[in-house]
């Protein structure tokens, strides 16, 4: 009975503590502020976009010739002030030689493996890859300006573009020269990033 | 009579909200995409580089020339090499005697030696390895050049030569700083000769 009563007894206590409490009066929204929207003013944003957009448009189509390094390729700085031109591009980063964006040679500490050299020696200048890379864009070259005698901006003229890396060494640069001056482009022009004020 | 007011003049007055969150789309997505893919921000330029050519024997000798011609042509030249820089032309070896041009197979001083201040450039040149592009006295290339072409207005042309490992970024400046100086043309015929050894 004892237990009981003493069951009871909790059991009341917890029913007067549930009675006792009481849940906050839900908040009551003031008449005097309404809910309203925000009305965000795109306008002056649009504008600024719009210039940035113009701007950047003007800035890609003034430039005729792309020029874009691999991201392991970083071009030397120069003063100079000459604009790139069309010419078949040769790019020399510290992995591999590449002509127009495809791959002819992989470069390894700074030197062309001795297995794209002519006869595998590693002494030759010549790199075999690159020079047929190279024949076949200075036949496709001869063959328009065949067909647009007239047109002279469509004439060979052995120009080639080289987008070298800054860290490059002398060898490996002059026996891509040289491979390009076997295959008839003897005119060369180095890839620089013009520095401030030039 | 009075004609009765227009109803359209009743609803002009009310605003327009234009949507421009899909023009805004747009725009965005085209600024992202030109300066992702483009290096607009990067202005690259190109310099002129010859190789050298073949030609008459005759004319390359100066043979057909007038003795005049043949006193004015420098062929002037330098060199890059792991020492210090070499500036040379039909004369000799500028700043070298001699006695010093004949001594200079077995190692001469160059006409420019390295900036020896640096101990980067000093352990280059102890253990004859390329030595880094600060340690090359370009102002002072500058000032021969510019002695060289007070004497020599009309010639344009300057071969090039390096040791096999000078980087490409050491032959860049080498030809910025004989190119020009202060807006005035020096040497821009720039001539690539294949490497020494």
């Amino acid at each position: 009975m004892a237990v009981a009563d003493t069951a009871t007894g909790q059991d009341s206590t917890a029913g007067q503590q549930q009675t006792n409490w009481q849940a906050p009066p839900p908040r009551k929204r003031h008449k005097s502020d309404p809910y309203r929207p925000v009305h965000l003013n795109m306008l002056p944003m649009m504008a600024l976009f719009t210039v940035v957009l113009c701007a950047l448009l003007k800035d890609y189509s003034s430039d005729p010739v792309q020029i874009s390094p691999s991201p392991d390729t970083r071009l030397p700085h120069s003063n100079t002030k000459l604009p790139p031109q069309k010419a078949v591009q040769i790019a020399i980063s510290r992995r591999a030689i590449m002509v127009d964006n495809s791959k002819v040679a992989e470069v390894e500490s700074g030197r062309v493996k001795p297995v794209y050299k002519k006869d595998n020696n590693p002494q030759s200048m010549f790199i075999v890859p690159l020079f047929e890379a190279l024949r076949k864009k200075a036949d496709q070259e001869k063959l328009i300006a065949k067909y647009n005698k007239r047109r002279r901006e469509l004439q060979f003229k052995g120009l080639v573009t080289v987008i070298a890396d800054k860290r490059v060494p002398f060898r490996l640069l002059t026996e891509v020269l040289y491979t390009a001056g076997q295959a008839e482009f003897g005119q060369y022009k180095f890839a620089v990033i013009k520095t401030q004020g030039s | 009579m009075v004609q009765k007011p227009s109803e359209r003049s009743k609803s002009a007055t009310e605003a327009v909200d234009l949507d421009i969150v899909p023009y805004m789309d747009i725009v965005f997505s085209l600024v992202a995409f030109i300066l992702f893919t483009s290096t607009g921000l990067l202005q690259i330029g190109v310099i002129n580089v010859n190789a050298p050519r073949y030609q008459d024997p005759l004319a390359a000798a100066g043979m057909n020339k007038t003795p005049e011609e043949q006193k004015k042509q420098l062929n002037l030249t330098v060199g890059i090499t792991y020492k210090g820089i070499f500036i040379a032309g039909v004369g000799g070896v500028l700043g070298q005697t001699e006695e010093e041009e004949q001594a200079q197979e077995k190692g001469a001083a160059p006409t420019i030696p390295l900036k020896t201040d640096d101990p980067a450039c000093r352990d280059a040149l102890a253990k004859n390895i390329p030595p880094p592009l600060s340690c090359y006295d370009m102002i002072k290339l500058t000032q021969e050049v510019v002695k060289i072409k007070n004497e020599f207005p009309d010639e344009t042309r300057i071969f090039i030569y390096a040791q096999p490992d000078i980087p490409y970024e050491v032959l860049v400046k080498v030809m910025d700083f004989t190119r020009q100086v202060e807006g005035r043309n020096l040497f821009y015929d720039v001539v690539l000769v294949p490497e020494i050894s």
